[in-house]
Order: structure tokens, then sequence, then C-alpha cells
């Protein structure tokens, strides 16, 4: 099927190309030569024909851009917003069956934050605990050093337009660099999804968690940046499609 | 006009600024009919680590500076304790600080004679903002002033402090803000109960930089201390100790004095509007005044009544002040820093490409952030301003 994925992709059938990739993964989970989604999705996603079918702009409907409810949870409140986004409010985990609360996503079965005390990018956490809520194995990590802001909007376009589904942003934000939807000028490690597109990409719309700390009143539930100034925060991790 | 390298510029900073002989090549200045004078330009940081970055300047172009060790652990962000040195010219003398368990960034730094603070957190959320306040004096060593586990009797870090000037040094005293925690954290209550409030509350503290003494308090429901020539200024909000949406605010400074008095009052506020940061000069003192959809700088004049206001077209809380000799700075939006000319009234753009756009300022001397180079980072332009002719 990685031959077939080959194929699709060389001709610009994104969606060919992505059914290849599903098979392959399906039929061999442990597979580390197989296309990631992340890779497959971007390809496609940058192909003539890809780029051709986005409309200007583009969002999810519905968007819940839940606040964190507490100050290690902004693992748990993205990922389980953007879930509840685009698979439904009361989407049930597929690992254990708990509702969508976040100290659920948070648990040893999902995103393993209160074990760890935090959602790790490089332990793969977050795409972990979707993944097992969701029950697939759709999201994959893209890291930052093998990506670029241009690919990166091109990820969000595919997956908002073509998929329906969000992008979940590991940031980090350094002193004295831009910091984004009003964060204060630290260190500051902290995740956010992305739920839309606009401007052919050039501008990308995310819900970030952090407006319900109460410490924390300037951040707002939503906001867009452009897709250079938010790699600058986005390039040391990644993201998660 | 011949190429002057940033090397030569800094070398020659001090004939600069009485000969105004040495103009950077990107921004050649009119200083002799006033304005901007680059004298000399320093970065080339690998995205916030690898070399030393400005925290706070000197009148005299030195700088605090500081260095962040990558990290090599994938799964913390901080490779170790940011490292602060003293830069004089092109050289960096390493300061060294007691040793500490956690690593911790530098947020704040303040300046004032020989005396050099600056505040650092181990924290890289944005809910909890543990706090150690360090000082030097010889630019060579340094002592801890006083730190929330000493403060609070309790290794529980307390709430992020979303105050944008959380530091000043004022002769020998070392001026900071807090935000007490509420009673409903569990432990609070039974480890130091005067200090736990039944809201959020916010203070300004003071203690000797020799860090010997109590910590004493400055003022509840207030925030934002800044350094302003040889007093103290800082905000004042009476919201902040009723708790109600409606409140008076007012500027307060304080000299020598043990309490503060107020400056200006901006009479009572409502949801939406307040002052997020103030600062001051010789014969002034600035702040912004933030409304729900626009903000604009007001500047008193010493002995006046009303404040010349200036637009910021920008959301108040993106913005931050520096007050110099005669200007006030600021970033809009955090990708443009300006520059207000307080004799003539007219505005200034220092930068107008993305950056964290924070100006750093002393007397006259200004470095301004520029726009972020891929590779190397942050380029920081250094300056002298002179005040357009009347």
């Amino acid at each position: 099927m990685i031959d077939e994925w080959v194929t699709q992709m060389k001709v610009g059938n994104s969606e060919a190309a992505e059914r290849a990739r599903r098979v392959h993964v399906e039929k061999y989970p442990d597979d580390d030569e197989r296309p990631s989604a992340a890779q497959a999705r971007a390809t496609a996603s940058t192909s003539a024909n890809a780029v051709a079918a986005y409309p200007a702009s583009d969002f999810l409907a519905d968007v819940r851009a839940d606040g964190q409810v507490n100050g290690i949870y902004c693992g748990p409140a993205s990922g389980l917003g953007m879930i509840k986004t685009q698979d439904g409010v009361g989407f049930h985990s597929r690992k254990d069956g708990n509702l969508p609360y976040q100290v659920h996503m948070a648990n040893y079965e999902h995103m393993q934050t209160d074990y760890y005390g935090a959602t790790d990018w490089a332990r793969g956490q977050w795409r972990r605990g979707v993944n097992n809520w969701r029950g697939t194995n759709y999201y994959t990590q893209v890291g930052g050093s093998v990506s670029s802001a241009y690919e990166f909007s091109k990820a969000v376009q595919y997956a908002v337009n073509h998929d329906s589904k969000g992008v979940g942003v590991s940031t980090v934000e350094y002193v004295g660099k831009p910091h984004y939807n009003e964060h204060p000028n630290r260190l500051i490690g902290h995740w956010i999804w992305a739920y839309g597109f606009s401007q052919d990409g050039a501008y990308t719309h995310l819900a970030d968690p952090a407006h319900s700390l109460a410490t924390f009143p300037d951040s707002q539930p939503r906001f867009s940046i452009g897709r250079s100034t938010l790699w600058l925060n986005v390039e040391e991790h990644g993201y998660v499609n | 006009m011949a190429r002057v390298s940033s090397a030569t510029c800094l070398a020659l900073l001090a004939l600069t600024l009485t000969t105004g002989a040495c103009t950077g090549e990107d921004k050649p200045s009119p200083a002799a009919n006033g304005g901007l004078q680059t004298v000399g330009h320093y970065g080339g940081d690998d995205k916030g680590k690898g070399q030393y970055s400005p925290y706070a300047l000197a009148p005299n172009g030195d700088m605090l500076v500081g260095f962040m060790p990558d990290s090599n652990h994938p799964e913390r962000l901080m490779g170790g304790t940011t490292q602060m040195g003293w830069r004089v010219g092109e050289e960096v003398t390493p300061i060294s600080v007691p040793k500490s368990g956690a690593y911790r960034q530098t947020i704040a730094a303040d300046i004032d004679g020989e005396a050099v603070v600056w505040r650092q957190t181990a924290s890289t959320r944005l809910d909890i903002e543990d706090w150690v306040i360090l000082a030097t004096t010889d630019h060579k060593n340094a002592h801890i002033v006083a730190s929330n586990t000493e403060y609070y009797k309790t290794d529980s870090p307390p709430l992020f402090n979303p105050d944008h000037h959380p530091l000043a040094v004022v002769g020998d005293q070392v001026f900071w803000s807090v935000v007490d925690w509420p009673t409903a954290r569990p432990e609070s209550p039974k480890t130091n109960p005067g200090k736990y409030p039944g809201r959020q509350t916010y203070r300004v503290l003071r203690r000797s930089i020799s860090g010997k003494g109590p910590v004493r308090e400055v003022a509840e429901g207030a925030y934002g201390p800044s350094g302003a020539h040889d007093r103290l200024v800082y905000i004042d909000d009476a919201r902040l100790r009723t708790g109600r949406n409606s409140g008076e605010v007012r500027i307060m400074e304080m000299r020598e004095s043990n309490s503060g008095q107020e400056i200006h009052s901006l009479g009572q506020l409502t949801k939406g509007a307040g002052i997020p940061t103030a600062c001051g000069g010789e014969g002034y003192t600035a702040w912004i005044r933030s409304r729900s959809t626009r903000a604009e700088l007001e500047i008193l004049l010493e002995g006046g009544d009303q404040p010349r206001r200036v637009p910021l077209e920008t959301t108040a809380s993106a913005a931050t002040l520096a007050c110099g000799d005669g200007f006030v700075t600021w970033g809009r939006d955090r990708n443009r820093a300006l520059l207000h000319d307080i004799p003539s009234g007219k505005t200034t753009v220092l930068q107008a490409t993305a950056s964290s756009s924070q100006p750093l300022v002393a007397g006259h001397m200004v470095a301004w952030p520029g726009a972020i180079d891929q590779s190397r980072g942050v380029q920081w332009s250094i300056g002298t301003w002179t005040a357009f002719p009347q």
C-alpha cells in the first residue's frame, strides 16, 4: 500500500492516497516506514490539485473553545475541545468509555497528564490521548524541525476543509520574542488547537484553553494569527494532524 | 556615508554621546536637529538561546543581559537557569548567583545607578508563578533579595502575576508586585493565614536590596511598580480591594517617604477599562489608559492637572511603556516599537516589523528589538534620543 500511496500522491489524488495510507497503517501499525498521516496530508495538500480545491477560508462549525480547568490541563482541554467540535459534544472515550471531561482525557489511558504533571510533546502524549479517545490512529505528530510555516498552514487547510478535523499545536514562547493571544513575555509551553484558516491559509484560527485561567484575563478563547508569526512559537515542537 | 560596524559604534559609544560621530548603517539620523541616532547593534542569538539577550539598559549604554541555556532534554523547556551577565562594550561578564534546585528564567529587570535587580521564575505555565528577586551592586556576584518560599513560608507556588512591570529598584530599595492567592487553595490558610485573602489580591512589596530586614507592603490593591528617576511609580486600583466592577484608579508615586502619594486620579473606572502599565521620568509620569476597544498614552507633566493624550491605536494590554529623559517608548501589538518625544509632541517609529517590540530605556539611551531573523534571532539596535527642537 505504500506503493499505492506514492502513486496516488504523484498524481495528486490525495483522497486515494489517504485511503491507501490508512489501510497500510491499520495493517502494519508498527511499521516505521509507513507514510505518516502528516506527511501524506502535507504532500497532498501542497499538490496543485489540492491547493486549487481549498476555499479562501474555512472553519469547523460550532467550535468548542473549552477553557482548561486547571493550570496543567491545556493539553486535555485543547484535545477534548477539538474532539467535541469535530466528533460531537457527547463523544465518549473509545478507550475506556468515559464521559468527555478533561480529567478523563488527562488519565493514564489518554494523555497521561496527571501521571506526568504535563502533556509533553516529546512523549507524544497529546497525540496518544486524542487517538485513544477517538479509537483511531488518525493523528500523528509533525516536528517543527521537519516542517515549515507553509506546510503547517497547508496541513490546517487539509484537516479543516478536507477532513473536517482540527489540528493540535504545541507551542513554545520565548522571553523577548513574539507571544500570541496576550500571553506574557516569558518562556511558556502550551497546547492550543487550530479550527480554521482564512486568506488562503495565511491566517490560522485557533482555540486557546488558557482563557479560563483566573490569573490570565486577557487571553481570548479564540484568536487568529499570521502563519509566519505563529510558526515562531510552533517550530520548537510542532503540530499534530 | 561610510559604513560603520556595530563593534566600532559601541566602542565609540561614549564619544557618540557627546559628538554624534557614529551613525549606524540602518538608521542614519538627524541627531543634530533632534531625533534618533543609532550607535550600535546587538544580537545574533539563536531564537532566544545560545547568546545573551538584553534585559535592562543603563544610562551609559551598559546592559544587563541574560543567556538561556539550550535544553537537551526533550521533556524540559529550560536547559538551565538564565545566566545573567553585565555587558560593557562588546564584553560580557557573567554574574554569579546562588545555586538553586529548579531552573529559572528571568522575566523582568531594572537598573538604578550601580544597583541591578532581576526577577526569575521556574514556572513555564500560565497559572502559577513562583518568584525569586536577585540583585547585584558589583555586577559580578548576585544575591537573593526575596523569594516566594520565604515570603509565604511554603513551597507551594503562588498564582501567576499578569503585571507587566513587576520589578523596580530605586536607591537601595527593591519593589515588586505579587498576586496573593485566595483561601480556596487548600494549604494556604494553615501555613500563613495573614497573607491569604478571600480573593486574589495584588500587592506591591519592598525590601532593602541587601535582602536583610523585613519584606514590607507598599500597598494592597496595587501593581506595576516602576522606577522613575528618583521615585517609584505604581498603579492603585480600588477594584482590586473591593472586588467590584467599578472603582477609583490612581497613579501613585513614592519618594523617600514610606507611603505612596497620589499623582493623578483617573476617577471611577468600570469593567473593561484600566491602567495596565505606568512609568515616569524626571518631571513627568506616563501611563496607558485602556478602554475596551482602544487605548491611549497619557503623559502628565509635574505640576500639571490634565495629562496629554496620545493615541496608541491598539488595545492596551499588548503595550508596555518605558520612560526616558523627555521621551516615552512603547510596543504596539508586539510588532511595532514607537517613541513619543514629550517636548515636541511628535511620535517616531523605532521599529516597524515583527518583533517583541519592548524597547529598553535609560536616560537618553534606547535599545529596541528589530525584526526576527529566522536563523539569528532578534537583532537589537542601540541609540540615543535627542529632543526635537521646539
